[in-house]
């Protein structure tokens, strides 16, 4: 791969800028659907006349399938011509956009989201493989800084754009947007996406594809339910339990196979492990924060959904802005103490989310989720980069499937935990309902105490999940690493 | 102020620390850059929960009000819950005002004291301001002078009925039917009704003469006018008089007693 002249897997020239350009719009309108629906749950429930808990089944089921996707695209992107994978994930995203956009009855709209999930889980570990793969090792902190704007920028806009689209005009609207823009990416993928991931033929193993469904299935569904059904309940524990078995045994016919489905060696480095660890608790940190402060702004100050969404732009703004900075910084000088400045930022602005107040300014909010963020863009990316820079290119699609399921499943522990701490303390604390009726004054101030309490609980357990990665990135080797495990066609 | 402080040393310590190529420098510089950042982080703690750089102050305004009924002189209390002790007070700000005023419940305190010497509104506002100068600097772009709580006292003559919504109602609706059944039994005492054109005639009479003997020189037409101005004048007082009857006989059934 020379620098001049970029070749795909056949060695033939091709140009690169379009083929990211196109790579991340594509990703970007996909991964925007993850957050999209927020706001317009209540104007859906009116629409289609369902309850808040088969709404939410909108987003709940599309992560779900994203999350089931995941494992698959390692076999996927290794099996499948880079350019047919990447326009038919594009096609059957556009499908299911259409699907929704369309939507006559609940139903069809449920299955739009299903088939857009299907097409965004195999389109997000797609597009870091392949940015990966085709920067030399020295570039690719840059170039997963540009994947950090799709990461980091697109799901954060989604509240705040759907937001302003509900207000404006129809909830159609929002799938609408997205069908033309979709289209012209499958269209003018077709001439410059190029096969540039080297695959080979491989028997798909069916049993890990079932098993990996069931369990990362069951998982991730046993976590997003935590939040109305609480920690006791016997969905919760069921699907976890049978879920986590499904997974172990996953993992271990993994660990037997020739050529596995989803392959668990890269552990063996251990900067792999520890940087994907630093990730994921990153992520943790920042996934269940950006669900909680919403509810914050909107249930105890009564901001507007759209007002809300405006209130965090900021610090999804200076993700964006910073990604690409950090991301040329890493390529520079290593992850290691971009990350410590990183996660002291994360966990300093953090901070004083604890003692948030009935009546705190908003600027101060602003400001310091800004700050979160920017320390958030320090980390994401470069540790990222860093695992996959100890793996070899061969390795990548396995990396990128493992670090993502990991970062998934952390982000879903981290919603159900925050969630669950936000309730718990709030209706602990909540006054009886003899007050209301006897001092409803009293009974307001004391209800808005419990609510206080409950959301400065669940940022507190932000703050310590910052904390720890804080402590778990001086782990990190300083040096530049090298190559530690290789793929079985390199031994 | 603060913004500018906490942004500026958020980047100058991303700058030192992964730029600057001597690591003593870079470690010992961003070392007191992050010791300034933990600072500033606990002087916005203290600002938005602690009220760092505050204090508070109470400003007394006083206002006056007037009944929200046009015909009775009253105001409208509505205690908050079963057993709080407290209230919300219905009133208006001007006697021309269409709708009624409700002075908030939440962080307001609202007290009626009768018997007093003239009506009127004393409102005691607590806020937390900032101490200086220095400190509005710092900190007052970010979190604005706060209101904290409101006193509301109102100060009522004996003149004004202080009543509950629920009382108001049923006092308009007895008034009103109390006023028709007099008005009724006016209508079929012809002897009375004629007692009445008497007194209105001697009332009316006795004005003309006064201001004759101020002003010997009016025309005739200028008396019709006067007379017609005196019998109206009657005509009114008559009523009010009959309306304070039927207030007074409809309290004393409703078992309130007035402030006097």
């Amino acid at each position: 791969m020379s620098k001049e002249q970029a070749l795909d897997a056949h060695g033939k020239p091709y140009n690169r800028f379009m083929f990211v350009l196109l790579l991340l719009l594509g990703a970007f309108v996909a991964v925007l659907n993850q957050t999209i629906l927020g706001t317009a749950f209540p104007t859906l429930m009116k629409a289609f006349n369902v309850s808040t808990s088969t709404v939410q089944w909108l987003t709940t089921g599309f992560m779900m399938v994203n999350g089931i996707l995941i494992p698959v695209s390692a076999w996927l992107t290794t099996r499948i011509n880079t350019k047919w994978l990447f326009l038919g994930a594009m096609l059957i995203f556009e499908a299911g956009t259409i699907t929704a956009y369309l939507a006559p009855v609940f139903g069809a709209l449920f299955v739009g989201r299903l088939i857009q999930g299907v097409g965004v889980g195999i389109l997000m570990p797609l597009m870091q493989t392949v940015l990966l793969s085709i920067f030399p090792p020295e570039r690719r902190g840059a170039a997963l800084g540009m994947g950090g704007i799709v990461i980091g920028l697109a799901p954060a806009i989604g509240p705040t754009l759907s937001g302003w689209i509900i207000d404006n005009y129809s909830w159609r609207i929002l799938f609408g947007m997205l069908i033309p823009v979709a289209a012209a990416v499958i269209i003018l993928g077709f001439f410059f996406i190029k096969p540039v991931l080297k695959t080979h033929e491989s028997k798909l193993d069916y049993l890990s594809l079932v098993l990996s469904t069931i369990g990362f299935g069951l998982v991730l569904y046993g976590f997003s339910s935590v939040g109305n059904d609480g920690w006791g309940s016997r969905t919760v524990i069921l699907s976890l339990l049978i879920g986590f078995i499904f997974v172990a045994i996953f993992i271990w016919r993994q660990l037997h196979l020739t050529t596995p489905f989803l392959d668990f060696r890269v552990f063996k480095s251990f900067e792999f492990s520890i940087a994907s660890i630093i990730g994921s608790v990153s992520f943790m940190a920042m996934i269940g924060f950006e669900m909680v402060l919403p509810l914050y702004l909107q249930i105890v100050r009564g901001m507007s959904a759209f007002h809300s969404g405006l209130t965090l732009l900021g610090g999804a703004l200076m993700m964006g802005l910073m990604s690409p900075v950090t991301g040329k910084l890493f390529d520079r000088y290593g992850a290691k103490r971009l990350a410590i400045c990183g996660l002291f930022l994360l966990s300093l602005g953090t901070f004083p989310f604890m003692f948030l107040t009935e009546d705190t300014a908003i600027a101060y909010i602003v400001v310091l989720y800004a700050m979160r963020m920017f320390g958030i863009a320090m980390v994401m990316m470069p540790v990222t980069t860093a695992a996959m820079n100890s793996l070899h290119v061969d390795m990548m699609a396995h990396g990128t499937a493992v670090n993502n399921t990991l970062r998934q499943i952390c982000g879903s522990v981290a919603t159900a935990i925050m969630v669950s701490i936000l309730s718990n303390v709030t209706s602990n604390n909540l006054p009886s309902h003899l007050l209301r009726i006897n001092d409803p004054l009293r009974f307001r101030d004391l209800a808005i105490a419990a609510t206080l309490k409950g959301y400065t609980a669940a940022f507190a357990v932000s703050f310590v999940i910052s904390l720890a990665a804080f402590v778990l990135v001086f782990f990190l080797k300083s040096d530049r690493q090298k190559v530690t495990v290789k793929g079985e066609d390199e031994e | 102020m603060i913004f500018v402080i906490l942004i500026g040393a958020a980047f100058a310590l991303f700058l030192c620390w992964n730029l600057i190529p001597n690591r003593m420098v870079s470690n010992g510089i961003s070392f007191a850059l992050a010791l300034g950042l933990v600072a500033t982080i606990l002087m916005i703690v203290g600002n938005f929960k602690y009220h760092y750089g505050m204090e508070r102050q109470t400003v007394t305004t006083e206002h006056a009000f007037a009944s929200v009924n046009p015909k009775a002189k009253m105001l409208l209390v509505q205690q908050v819950g079963k057993k709080s002790g407290r209230q919300v007070v219905i009133y208006k700000k001007r006697v021309n005002q269409k709708k009624p005023t409700v002075t908030p419940a939440v962080k307001t305190t609202n007290v009626i004291k009768t018997n007093a010497k003239e009506n009127k509104l004393i409102v005691e506002k607590h806020q937390w301001v900032y101490k200086n100068n220095f400190y509005r600097l710092m900190f007052g772009l970010a979190q604005k002078e706060t209101f904290i709580s409101r006193k509301n006292t109102f100060y009522v003559k004996n003149d004004y009925l202080v009543l509950t919504p629920q009382q108001a109602k049923r006092f308009g609706e007895l008034a009103k039917q109390r006023g028709m059944q007099m008005q009724a039994k006016q209508k079929n005492n012809p002897q009375a009704q004629a007692a009445m054109q008497q007194q209105g005639a001697a009332y009316v009479q006795s004005k003309l003469q006064a201001a004759t003997t101020k002003q010997p020189k009016l025309t005739a037409a200028q008396k019709e006018q006067l007379s017609k101005r005196y019998a109206a004048e009657f005509k009114q007082q008559v009523e009010e008089r009959g309306q304070q009857a039927v207030f007074q006989e409809v309290l004393q059934e409703m078992h309130i007693n007035p402030a006097k």
